[in-house]
Order: C-alpha cells, then sequence, then structure tokens
C-alpha cells in the first residue's frame, strides 16, 4: 500500500537553505565591489555592454540563453502542430498558449524526482548539472559582436570543438549511473552518433577558417565583409547544419532517444527537474551551434542595413533556429545503422568534398 | 592577484550555471510530495519485474567506430593547423595536407563497410 509521506514544504528547513543560498549569492557578489561595478555600469550607459557581469548574467549569457530556449521550445512545438495540422499549445496564457512554456517549468519543479535504489546517486544526480554546464560553456566562447564575448580566446573555434568533444560524456555518465539497460543503450547511441557527426562537423568548420586564415571567429566574420562564407562554402554549411542537427539529438538524429525503442534513452531514469536540465541544455547546444554558423557562414554581426552588431547575430542565428526546429517536423527518425553510414561515409566524404570546393572557389573569388 | 576580465566572466557565468543547476535539483526535492509506491524506487523495465543488474554488455560491432574516431579527432585537430600554413606555404601546406586526407581514406572505407554490414549482427 501506498503511504503518503509528510512533505517539508513548511519546515524551517527549507526556507534556511533558501535563505543561505541567497545570502552567498549577495556575499560573492559584493566581494571586490563587483556588484557595485556592475551596478553603476547598468545606470551609466553603454559600456554595461563590456561588463563581465552583464556578459556573463544578461546577454549573451544566462537570461538570453534561458529566454531563448523558452520561446524556441514554445516556436518549436507550434511550427510541430502547424506542419501536423494540429494546433498545439492552447490553453496556458490567453493567446495561443504562449505561457504553455512557464506552466511546463511550473510542472517539472513539482514533480517528485525519483531517486532509484540501484542508481549511483552522485553520478546520477551531477550529470544533468554537467550536462547543463557544458552546453552552457559552449556559448562562452562564440562572439555576438566584436566585443560582445563572455570569454575571448584567440583560437576560439578551436575552443569551441574541443568544449562541444565534452557533450557525449554527460550522456554516458547519465547512462551508466541510471544502471538501467535502455539508459545504457541510449548512453552508447548518443557516444556512437556524437563521434559519427563530430568530424564532418570539425572539417566543415575548417573550410571558412581556410578562407580567412584564422581559427579566431571574429576574423572569420571580419573576412566576409564582401561576402557571406556561405556561397564558396555552401557545401560545408549544408554538411555543419546537418552534423549540428546530429549533436544536438534532434530529428531525425532522436536515435539516442529514440521513445518507440529504448523509452526516455539515457534519461529514462530521470524525472522532475533533472529532465528539464536535460532538455534546457539540448536548446542551449542548439543556440551556440546556430550562433556559430551565423558566425562562420552568414557573416555574423555585419550587415547591409546599420544596426546594432548584436541584432544581427541574434536575427541570423534565430533564422538557422528556425530551420533547426522546423526540420523535427518533417522528417522520421532514422535508423541507427542507416545514421553510421551516413555519418561516416557521405557525410565525412561529402565535408572533404566541400573543404577542396571552398578552397577552389575562394580562389575564383579571390579570398 | 586580481583577474582579469573575460576570466571573471567565465568564471561568473560556470558558478552561476552550476548553481542554477544545483538549485533547479533542489527546487523538487524540497517542495514536491513525495509518495512512497512498491515499484517506485526499482529501476524502469516497461512493466517487467527488474532483473538483478541493470547493466549489460554492449554490442561489439560499434566498437571500431569509437577507435577510428579516436584517430579522426587527432588527425582533424592537426588539420587547424592548416589554417596558419596556408598563408606562408599555400601550394605546399595544400599538398601535405591532401596527403593526410587522403591517408585516412582506408579506415574511411573500412568504417563504411562495418557500417553496410552491421545488420549481420542483429
Amino acid at each position: 500500500m501506498d503511504a503518503q509521506t509528510k512533505d517539508v514544504r513548511d519546515s524551517v528547513s527549507f526556507w534556511l537553505i533558501i535563505s543561505l543560498i541567497v545570502i552567498l549569492i549577495i556575499g560573492w557578489a559584493i566581494e571586490g565591489n563587483v556588484l557595485i561595478d556592475f551596478l553603476v555600469d547598468l545606470v551609466s550607459g553603454p559600456q554595461v555592454l563590456t561588463n563581465p557581469l552583464f556578459l556573463s548574467i544578461v546577454f549573451p549569457g544566462l537570461l538570453y540563453v534561458s529566454i531563448v530556449a523558452a520561446v524556441a521550445i514554445y516556436v518549436e512545438r507550434k511550427i510541430a502542430a502547424k506542419i501536423q495540422i494540429r494546433i498545439g499549445p492552447q490553453y496556458a496564457g490567453r493567446v495561443e498558449g504562449i505561457l504553455q512554456v512557464v506552466a511546463d517549468g511550473i510542472k517539472m519543479a513539482a514533480k517528485e524526482f525519483v531517486i532509484p535504489r540501484t542508481v549511483d546517486v552522485t553520478f546520477f544526480v551531477a550529470a544533468p548539472i554537467l550536462s547543463l554546464t557544458v552546453g552552457m560553456l559552449s556559448i562562452t566562447v562564440v562572439p555576438f559582436s566584436p566585443t560582445t564575448v563572455i570569454f575571448p580566446f584567440p583560437a576560439n573555434l578551436l575552443l569551441f570543438f574541443a568544449i562541444v568533444s565534452f557533450f557525449p560524456l554527460t550522456a554516458l555518465l547519465a547512462g551508466w549511473a541510471s544502471n538501467n539497460k535502455f539508459s545504457l543503450i541510449g548512453a552508447a547511441r548518443a557516444l556512437f552518433q556524437q563521434a559519427s557527426y563530430e568530424i564532418p562537423m570539425l572539417i566543415s568548420a575548417l573550410a571558412p577558417a581556410l578562407l580567412a586564415g584564422s581559427l579566431r571567429i571574429e576574423d572569420i566574420v571580419m573576412a566576409q565583409k564582401d561576402m557571406p562564407f556561405l556561397f564558396p562554402a555552401i557545401l560545408s554549411a549544408i554538411i555543419f547544419l546537418a552534423a549540428a542537427l546530429a549533436e544536438t539529438e534532434k530529428h531525425p538524429f532522436e536515435i539516442p532517444e529514440a521513445d518507440s525503442e529504448i523509452v526516455a534513452g539515457w534519461m529514462t531514469e530521470y524525472s522532475s527537474m533533472p529532465y528539464a536540465l536535460f532538455m534546457l541544455a539540448v536548446y542551449v547546444k542548439m543556440i551556440s551551434l546556430s550562433t556559430l554558423f551565423t558566425d562562420l557562414f552568414l557573416s555574423g554581426w555585419l550587415g547591409p542595413i546599420s544596426l546594432p552588431p548584436e541584432a544581427w547575430t541574434v536575427v541570423k542565428s534565430w533564422i538557422v533556429l528556425l530551420i533547426f526546429l522546423t526540420v523535427r517536423a518533417l522528417f522520421p527518425r532514422i535508423r541507427i545503422d542507416q545514421m553510421l553510414k551516413m555519418g561516416w561515409g557521405s557525410m565525412l566524404l561529402l565535408s572533404v568534398a566541400g573543404l577542396f570546393l571552398a578552397i577552389a572557389l575562394g580562389m575564383v573569388v579571390g579570398l | 592577484m586580481p583577474l582579469s576580465q573575460p576570466l571573471l566572466s567565465l568564471i561568473a557565468y560556470l558558478l552561476l550555471a552550476i548553481e542554477g543547476g544545483i538549485v533547479s535539483i533542489l527546487i523538487p526535492l524540497l517542495i514536491a510530495p513525495r509518495v512512497r509506491g512498491l515499484f517506485k524506487e526499482e529501476r524502469f523495465e516497461c512493466g517487467q519485474t527488474p532483473p538483478p543488474y541493470g547493466r549489460r554488455r554492449l554490442a561489439m560491432q560499434y566498437y571500431p567506430f569509437l577507435l577510428v574516431f579516436l584517430v579522426f579527432d587527432a588527425a582533424s585537430f592537426i588539420l587547424f593547423m592548416w589554417v596558419y600554413v596556408s598563408r606562408v606555404y599555400p601550394i605546399y601546406s595544400f599538398l601535405i595536407f591532401s596527403t593526410l586526407l587522403f591517408l585516412l581514406l582506408p579506415p574511411v572505407l573500412l568504417v563504411r563497410k562495418l557500417a553496410e554490414d552491421i545488420r549481420q549482427w542483429w
């Protein structure tokens, strides 16, 4: 028989822990007058855009990424619904279910986080935090303008791919810690998929780097002031987009969490907010990859009309993000043998062909 | 020692991301109702009785793909050096790195053949 246990919502410990977290945040922020400097910059003008706290908290940091992820989730559901002749979210919020994501977040927070007794608890709890952190880390090196980057680095393209290499490790950790055969199979599939498509993505990203003669993304963008690299490196751009879809495990590459085959893959044993953290991490990766695509192939923050450079990057990355979201509703899931054949066969060979084509066309147009 | 601005941004960002993850996990542990159930804490087995062990052996046919990936990952990072060398020695670097790509062709053909034959293992 089920027994109702006493919940802790009106216990003293809940409020003590919340107060402790708030005090820790304020204490850390005030140390070295960091918070005071930030507040002074906030009210004194546009130099706040280069303030390190502004970059990490507001744009392009946590707040921007969280809001874009939430909007992307809603837009994806609406686009998929319209393509499938449905309505999609409708009831949460007065207009077209616009508060559906908020309702889902509250629902997730209020659900019980079940920790099965057979899991490795430390890594089971750490895996979603690690997944989100690695996803968030990938956006720190992608510039939104020459001065709007959380962590400027001389070879940030190389650093980005070093961070991307960690994506499958968090899935493997979650799958192994879950001690469940469905989780382990899903984790292994995630590893094989991301390993198969990382090489074509690397080689495709090499094309704009070769055309610009630099591994610094800012230099690659500035080299596109006459023409975006989309045109000489069209094949590389297409391969990069497809490989990015595979890296984020979205349709048609949803093999690691194939619902009809292995329940939820490496997320089978997860519920509540940890499951939401994994979902958020996926969308954060999509945002960072779409912004990188914008910088590598769509001339980043450069544009014909005089707008703030960050605005151009955001608009273009949203166009790429919409492509990712639309493809989800258009293609069925492929099999794992089809995925491996495509990744190691056609994608790899096409990425190399795209590289040589970009070099040849670059020489023709005088890059 | 004062931290540089970019490092301060990165540390702040990472700390907040980790802290956000921890708080997100703490919230349901604190506010969500806990209802004990007979099978709730058992591993999920689609309604079947869970066996005593959850970790099974992985299929062997996928192992060569990981080995080839290790080789290709190292080789593709070496390829990034082409970016810097190409501006100084364009023809020479093109020949060298094209040869490197050509040398990586046999593993590609091997894994492609393995991928085509993978259904024989099912």
